[in-house]
């Protein structure tokens, strides 16, 4: 009996973490570069990548919380540059609009008969 | 030596989470702490998506390294011309505030201001000092790891603090909000007749998940 609960609770001593999950870190950054984030936001997509890589090779050493912190700001950072480049694309669909506007102003105004004094 | 002072135009972020075109019924504007910033502070957030609640992350207006350079941080304030900077930063909170309410297309919605530490002080002076807010500030204030500031005179501010739903939540072992700050805190807003609630949980100076969904709840 006492060999059954010794055998039971040895696994409880020193109980560790288990390794992370990266995969929300890994989706986001594939998201964030498929979104053009390396055009819009090449700085924080960097940083997700380095810390991605650095989470990686914290699982490998088994040092899991460092892992999961650096994840998880790993997914932060690619999150945030996909928004940054649909913020770009948002922004750059404005501009366009905005020129078309202007060429249309500029066609009507070409296209309208002046009025020559009588 | 001559001091001179001036207005300039600067850029400033916040980030949100949540969807602005949705039935957005309540807005928590959410203030970070000393040294950190805005996307990493928001990501606690996300344990209380909804949709009918956005999360507002506006970022301390004022960046620098930390760590041998090797992190980015942001502040509220120091003490250095500390009046012009809250002046600042309650200038760049309304904004913020009106911002997302247009992006809402709402006129009026269950505001929950909300500070970390450094955070908490801003989000108080905020409701005290704004312009743009109506009476009361805030539907409810949460302060968490925080104390109201104490240049924030609780008579002649208790009229809408006993109206805005103050809540302090504050971990057992937390170094900055210690114990003996948040007695004498209690000790202040009872003196002054104004009501709070105080929930603690078994932890540091940090988030919690599991409290902070039941303070959305």
């Amino acid at each position: 009996m006492l060999l059954a609960l010794a055998l039971l609770t040895a696994g409880c001593a020193g109980s560790k973490l288990p390794p992370p999950d990266m995969s929300a870190a890994r989706s986001a950054i594939a998201e964030a570069d498929q979104s053009g984030a390396s055009e819009a936001a090449p700085l924080v997509l960097r940083n997700a990548r380095q810390k991605f890589e650095q989470a990686e090779r914290a699982a490998e050493n088994e040092d899991y919380e460092a892992a999961r912190f650096l994840a998880d700001q790993a997914q932060v950072d690619a999150e945030l540059a996909e928004a940054k480049a649909r913020s770009a694309t948002a922004m750059a669909a404005v501009e366009e609009l905005r020129e078309s506007i202007r060429v249309l102003r500029e066609e009507i105004n070409r296209s309208r008969p002046s009025s020559g004094g009588q | 030596m001559q001091e001179h002072t001036l207005s300039v135009y600067r850029t400033a972020r916040y980030l949100t989470l949540g969807d602005p075109s949705g039935p957005v019924e309540e807005v928590w504007m959410a203030c970070h702490g000393y040294g950190q910033l805005a996307p990493y502070f928001l990501r606690h957030f996300r344990a209380i998506e909804a949709p009918h609640r956005m999360v507002v992350a506006p970022e301390g207006l004022s960046r620098f390294y930390l760590e041998n350079h090797q992190r980015v941080g942001a502040s509220w304030m120091t003490r250095e011309a500390r009046l012009d900077e809250i002046d600042d930063y309650v200038r760049f909170l309304d904004t913020v505030y009106t911002d997302v309410l247009t992006q809402t297309r709402r006129s009026r919605v269950r505001l929950i201001a909300f500070g970390f530490s450094q955070g908490g002080a801003t989000v108080a002076r905020w409701l005290a000092r704004s312009p743009a807010l109506g009476t009361p500030p805030a539907d409810r204030l949460v302060l968490w790891g925080s104390v109201l500031p104490h240049d924030l005179d609780l008579d002649e501010h208790a009229d809408w603090l006993r109206c805005v739903g103050l809540t302090l939540v504050v971990g057992d072992r937390d170094a900055y909000a210690t114990p003996e700050r948040i007695a004498e805190q209690e000790e202040q807003l009872r003196e002054a007749a104004i009501p709070f609630e105080v929930v603690r949980f078994d932890g540091e100076h940090r988030l919690d998940t599991e409290v902070l969904r039941d303070l959305a709840r």
